[in-house]
């Protein structure tokens, strides 16, 4: 399931996807998997990408 | 003919040492930087691909051993056979790694990668020509265990290629 919110937190921060994996010590590659669906991060990488959006760990992950 | 193979040696153990010490330098010098390698889904990737490319190389060696059973000729001696069975899950591994993005490391260089390999290229390719004229390559009709240099040569090609399609893919992605 595409993650939309982390996308929506990531461009209202005007960050682009190389610049969110620079941030979190991964590959662009990477999040765009987790965006698109394609890749379930641990809860460490999830915790990396909350810290940099200023966002909580449901406000990202949490399916409804 | 004595003294060729104790250069020929002595020059095998001096390249062998200086690869290990660059090796060696070259690791520490990047665990000092704190740089990474890999991240967590290419190290995933990366396992599957090594996980797949391992049961192909098993099945490669079943069948062989049951040509080798059958007693049948083939065009390559035993030592070629081997050489090339072990090239093609290699490169299953590289290109696997390719199109799933986790090939090159988060901080690894596309274009020294692609220097390095042009480079190997080149090295196997001449090694291959001098096997090809000292009449080694071919024994009997047979190719002989001689054939790992274009086999090398062959295999980075693929990768190279490999990778330069996955760019173009990755450039066409909408990152948005």
């Amino acid at each position: 399931m595409k993650n939309l919110r982390m996308k929506a937190a990531r461009a209202g921060l005007d960050l682009s996807q190389q610049d969110l994996a620079e941030l979190c010590g991964v590959s662009r590659q990477t999040i765009n998997a987790v965006e698109k669906g394609d890749y379930n991060p641990t809860i460490s990488l999830c915790l990396k990408i909350c810290k940099v959006l200023h966002k909580t760990l449901d406000e990202l992950f949490w399916e409804d | 003919m004595e003294g060729k193979s104790n250069a020929y040696l002595l020059g095998l153990a001096a390249g062998i040492a200086v690869g290990l010490l660059a090796w060696f330098l070259f690791r520490g010098k990047l665990r000092h930087q704190g740089k990474g390698d890999a991240d967590e889904r290419q190290l995933l990737v990366r396992g599957k691909a090594y996980q797949i490319g391992f049961f192909l190389y098993m099945a490669e060696l079943a069948v062989l051993m049951f040509l080798e059973g059958l007693k049948l000729w083939v065009p390559f001696t035993s030592g070629a056979l081997y050489v090339l069975t072990l090239l093609i899950p290699i490169g299953f591994y590289a290109v696997y790694c390719v199109f799933h993005d986790a090939y090159l490391g988060i901080h690894a260089k596309w274009k020294n990668f692609l220097a390095l390999g042009l480079f190997l290229c080149l090295i196997e390719g001449m090694s291959t020509v001098g096997s090809i004229r000292s009449g080694e390559m071919v024994v009997n009709g047979q190719l002989t265990g001689k054939c790992i240099s274009p086999g090398i040569a062959v295999l980075w090609l693929v990768i190279l290629a490999a990778l330069m399609i996955r760019r173009g893919q990755n450039a066409r992605e909408d990152q948005e």
